[in-house]
């Protein structure tokens, strides 16, 4: 109990805690495989965050009657709507297939380098196949 | 919300979100020719009801804790403080007016 009192006293008064460290910059990194893959599912999740808009923009619309909904659908008809909402479809099929990787990691399965390459390569083709298959289905 | 807890909330609504934005993306895309009709008959559904309100508010929640992590990894305070709340907030208007949305359509309307 002594011994921890005087290791108390001598020690200096806590200095302001520094700034949290950044992350390095995304355009001094080299560009691999995993890091690509890894910045994508930070930039699909940032626009499905986005997308969110779009989907309670739908539900009210549907929610206030025939004329509103069919505005709606003229916007998402359109040939900048289309391309919205399939790029937000990948983006979402992208997100879901490599938020499954993440899930497996924490799990401490598939952390070997040369099943990460493996995984990253099936979930980016999965993701892209899932895409023109609910294209498909439309 | 603690570090842990944030850690275990992003990958629980994950894991519920894997077949909610499946079910989501294959009931839109099967509806997206149908005319209104169609389309209100399948969001007046009881299961659509109880599924897509799950899916806006554990997607919601999920949204801002994922971008509040980026926010910390990329943006310096103060800017990182007021980006965060604005997020937050931003988020939370979504999924409310979405939660009314849906529950509108829920409740028959009467007179």
């Amino acid at each position: 109990m002594e011994e921890l009192q005087t290791m108390t006293d001598s020690t200096p008064p806590i200095a302001p805690a520094p700034e949290q460290p950044l992350s390095p910059h995304l355009t001094v990194y080299k560009p691999q495989l995993t890091s690509v893959l890894s910045v994508l599912h930070r930039a699909t999740g940032s626009l499905l965050a986005i997308g969110t808009i779009l989907v309670c923009y739908w539900l009210l619309a549907a929610a206030s009657g025939p004329e509103s909904f069919a505005n709606a659908k003229m916007i998402f008809g359109s040939w900048i709507g289309q391309l919205i909402l399939f790029g937000w479809s990948w983006a979402a099929f992208y997100h879901l297939g490599n938020g499954i990787r993440h899930l497996c990691w924490d799990l401490g399965l598939g952390l070997e380098l040369k099943t990460v390459y493996r995984s990253g390569t099936v979930m980016f083709i999965t993701a892209l196949l899932l895409t023109l298959v609910l294209w498909g289905v439309a | 919300m603690s570090a842990v807890k944030h850690w275990k909330s992003q990958r629980l609504s994950a894991v519920a979100l894997i077949p909610l934005t499946l079910w989501l993306l294959f009931s839109v895309a099967t509806l997206s020719s149908s005319e209104y009709e169609a389309v209100h008959h399948w969001l007046t559904q009881p299961m659509t009801t109880a599924l897509l309100g799950l899916f806006v508010i554990i997607a919601g929640h999920h949204a801002f804790l994922g971008v509040q992590v980026i926010l910390e990894d990329y943006v310096q305070n103060p800017l990182r403080r007021t980006a965060t709340i604005a997020v937050r907030l931003g988020l939370l208007l979504t999924t409310v007016l979405s939660v009314y949305a849906i529950y509108q359509m829920a409740i028959p309307t009467t007179g």
